[in-house]
């Protein structure tokens, strides 16, 4: 994976603590200098500090998630507002305060990579979507929709039942595997860049609906 | 605040109405009522007024002054009373008082009349005049009869 | 007494009308009382005066052709002439026609006799005021000397036209009070309020600024006192609101250098924590001091990083930037998941099943946490969290079987840096604990009461309001 940090210290601390977890950290002090990095060869994921001198922390995540669907993890040292609803804004899939414990970061990079694939048969189709779940694809009307991993989590979990609300804590914990202190705005977010990719109108939504009160369910379409 | 409001009450009502009062002193009373005229005659070489009580009234100085140059009457010349005018003499008339002087007009020429005559017709006629409520202190009198008149004359006892 | 007299008398608008209405009634009175006095003189003077002189001259013409001394007839005469009415006296003659001369008032007639002047008096007949007038008649003896006849003349003369004229003046000045003095009264009371407004105005601002609006100023209009108040209350506000200004600034500038200090301290933190799992590994094969040094740091390293998040959050909350993420929660499984996560398994709980609430499911559990914490420990087993319900809220008991809170620490147990125990300085807390679960109770529109059970032990309840407040 990809460190993306301008603190040395901090980098140096956790590419130590991350590798006693068994992952290879590569590093990069600044955006520009990892932007590079990412092109040059694609990590499982990157870790990108919010605080980043040169390029701002959200730019470099925007232009990450342009490139592709890389799971990214922001480290932001404030939990509120502006960071997380930034960052969240950019792209990313999940965040994480710092000073965060090494294995308390391995269990989040693992929870994200694990919304890579899940069981599932078939090709279902549902209105102009069809979602192959063990392709982990998506199109639109013929079309191929990129969604990052955590979107494409949701978009599965949702439609695993069609019909079904399911309330922000019980998306947190499926598709983010926090527990019940979860950030319920992580799932705004995702849902609301889900609806950008998938629906006509994302105002008027088919696909992600939200049932006020309750939560969000997927459909009827 | 309360006894001021009450000190105004009682000077209002008490000066209500017109007031009952003892009796005031208001001025001179009026002067003039006589038993008669006082004419002044002579006796015993001086002048000496009488009170001719005979009319009962005091009358007019003229009247008084034809009554003086007609001389006493009988019971006056008894008691010793005279006249030092010249008779027939008579008074045409007897002014006004005007500015403390009476002017009389006699039927003969004052000149002729002896002091004590002039004098009997000066007191007599300031007398009266007094009688009628006049001051007799300064008043004078001008005796015109033929010929010209004098200066104002006063009567002696009138000092 | 004052507390007697109604609000609307004792403001300073009733005083001033009272006093103006008094001032117009008294200058009313008064001049009418004057002019009354001096209308009473005038025109009783100049009746009097009128009639006795016009009896006067009348007798004084007449008395010339008066007999001396006079008959019946001739006082007849006398009476019938010049006064009619009246009587005409010569010793104990008298007229008889007119008045009887019993009538005539005794000091009346003893003065005229003994005194030769006009003399007359004012006496009541029946309600009615009535001049009598007696004149002695005189004459002038042989010597020139005034003396009196003896012959007296005495008339009645009624002065009722003169009252009702007298009382007509008084009445004038009733009716001028009966419309002057409520047009005193009217404008005593508007000129009160141009002396009430801008006290009111004055008051009002006292008051605003007394609710903390500082920029509170007041219009100086005018050069009198009330202006000169106006300006002396406006520098007053202008100087308290500078220094409250700078106070908060202060103030402000303090939280905000806590908040970066804390903010500066993470990241080497985060360096720092990133590697104490290391160390916690490696200082197992580490001997002696190296291995002490190494767990210590990684001890320390922790309870730093709790201590500035602590710092942070209590910075949050005095900077008023505290998030809440409330929604519907089952409290009895926060709780319950509260306890497990931190493998608190003494701990005896009474939570009932679907008591559900409006919380911030994240600062419910640091509450929560915070609270079982203290009482593992300060307190002693048994401890125990009671969660009840009932219709306006919601209340979480813990409780334990300890010491409890000694009375001079209790005042003082939500406080900063407060350490309950001062011989234990350095305990896992970092000081900030029960400021931030009280913070955190307040946040949701609720309380935290600290005490002691009655058997012994530290009672803290935590009461919240079901929904939002």
């Amino acid at each position: 994976m990809l460190l993306i940090e301008d603190d040395p210290a901090v980098r140096e601390g956790l590419c130590l603590g991350l590798g006693r977890h068994g992952h290879a950290v590569e590093t990069a002090a600044d955006g520009e200098r990892g932007l590079a990095r990412l092109t040059a060869r694609r990590p499982d994921l990157v870790l990108l500090d919010v605080m980043l001198p040169g390029i701002d922390g959200f730019e470099v995540c925007r232009r990450i998630r342009a490139a592709g669907p890389v799971p990214i993890i922001m480290l932001t040292a404030r939990g509120d507002d502006i960071d997380v609803v930034g960052g969240l804004e950019a792209g990313a899939d999940d965040y994480v305060v710092k000073p965060v414990q090494p294995r308390v970061l391995d269990a989040r990079i693992k929870a994200v990579l694990r919304r890579g694939g899940t069981a599932g048969h078939d090709r279902e189709h549902h209105g102009a979507l069809v979602v192959d779940r063990a392709a982990c694809e998506v199109t639109k009307a013929g079309d191929p929709v990129h969604l990052t991993p955590t979107e494409m989590r949701l978009l599965l979990e949702l439609s695993r039942v069609p019909g079904r609300v399911f309330s922000r804590q019980q998306l947190l914990e499926l598709v983010w595997e926090h527990d019940y202190l979860g950030d319920s705005r992580l799932v705004d977010a995702c849902v609301q860049r889900l609806r950008a990719k998938l629906e006509d109108v994302p105002a008027a939504p088919v696909y992600v609906q939200t049932v006020r009160g309750f939560g969000y369910r997927f459909g009827p379409v | 605040m309360r006894w001021c409001a009450l000190l105004v009450l009682v000077l209002v009502l008490g000066g209500c109405g017109i007031q009952p009062t003892d009796p005031v002193f208001a001025g001179e009373p009026p002067v003039g009522a006589a038993p008669g005229p006082i004419l002044f005659f002579v006796r015993d070489g001086h002048l000496d007024p009488v009170v001719r009580a005979e009319n009962g009234r005091l009358g007019s100085p003229a009247d008084a002054l034809t009554a003086l140059l007609n001389g006493p009457t009988p019971a006056e010349s008894a008691a010793g009373y005279y006249s030092a005018i010249p008779l027939p003499a008579a008074a045409v008339s007897v002014s006004p008082i005007r500015l403390g002087e009476v002017t009389v007009a006699l039927s003969l020429a004052p000149a002729a009349l002896s002091p004590t005559a002039i004098d009997q017709v000066v007191c007599t006629v300031v007398a009266v005049e007094a009688q009628l409520g006049a001051g007799a202190r300064g008043l004078g009198v001008r005796l015109t009869g033929i010929d010209a008149s004098g200066p104002p004359r006063y009567c002696p006892a009138a000092r | 007494m004052t507390g007697r007299i109604p609000l609307w008398l004792r403001g300073i608008r009733a005083r001033l009308v009272l006093i103006i209405g008094v001032v117009v009634v008294l200058a009313i009175v008064g001049a009418t009382g004057l002019d009354y006095t001096a209308a009473r003189r005038t025109v009783l003077a100049a009746r009097q005066d009128q009639e006795m002189a016009r009896l006067r001259d009348a007798v004084d013409a007449l008395a010339p052709d008066l007999p001396v001394p006079p008959d019946r007839e001739a006082l007849n005469r006398v009476v019938r002439t010049v006064a009619e009415g009246g009587v005409a006296v010569y010793g104990a003659l008298s007229s008889d026609v007119g008045q009887r001369a019993s009538a005539i008032p005794p000091e009346l007639a003893a003065r005229v006799r003994a005194g030769g002047h006009v003399v007359f008096q004012r006496i009541d007949y029946y309600g009615t005021p009535v001049l009598v007038v007696g004149m002695p008649v005189l004459t002038v003896d042989a010597g020139f000397r005034r003396v009196p006849t003896g012959i007296e003349v005495y008339q009645w003369y009624s002065l009722l036209a003169e009252q009702e004229q007298i009382s007509e003046f008084a009445f004038n000045g009733w009716r001028t009070a009966a419309v002057a003095v409520p047009l005193a009264v009217i404008l005593a009371w508007l000129a009160a309020g141009a002396v009430l407004r801008p006290v009111r105005r004055l008051r009002d601002g006292a008051r605003r600024l007394a609710r903390g609006e500082l920029s509170t100023r007041l219009p100086e209009r005018g050069a009198d006192e009330l202006a000169d108040l106006a300006r002396t209350f406006n520098d007053t506000a202008a100087s308290l609101e500078r220094t409250v200004g700078e106070l908060r600034r202060m103030e402000a500038d303090a939280r905000r250098f806590v908040a970066d200090v804390s903010h500066e301290l993470r990241t080497p933190l985060a360096a720092m924590t990133a590697v104490t799992e290391v160390l916690d590994e490696e200082s197992a094969q580490l001997s002696g001091d190296a291995g002490t040094a190494s767990r210590l740091i990684s001890a320390e390293t922790r309870k730093l990083a709790v201590l500035v998040d602590d710092l942070i959050e209590i910075s949050r909350f005095d900077n008023g930037r505290a998030r809440m993420d409330r929604r519907a929660t089952d409290l009895g499984e926060l709780i319950a998941a509260a306890l497990r996560t931190r493998h608190w398994d003494d701990v005896d709980t009474d939570l009932p099943r679907g008591t559900v609430a409006e919380v911030d499911p994240r600062r419910f559990d640091v509450i929560i946490a915070n609270l079982v914490g203290n009482a593992l420990r300060h307190g002693a087993p048994p401890i125990r969290v009671q969660l009840t319900a009932d219709g306006t809220g919601i209340a979480v008991e813990v409780t334990d079987h300890g010491p409890g809170l000694p009375a001079d620490v209790l005042p003082h147990v939500f406080a900063r840096f407060y350490k309950a125990d001062t011989a234990r300085t350095r305990s896992e807390g970092s000081g900030l604990g029960l400021a931030i679960a009280e913070r955190n109770a307040e946040l949701h529109g609720g309380v935290i009461e600290a005490g002691n059970r009655p058997g012994g032990g530290a009672r803290f309840v935590l009461r919240l309001p079901r929904g939002a407040a």
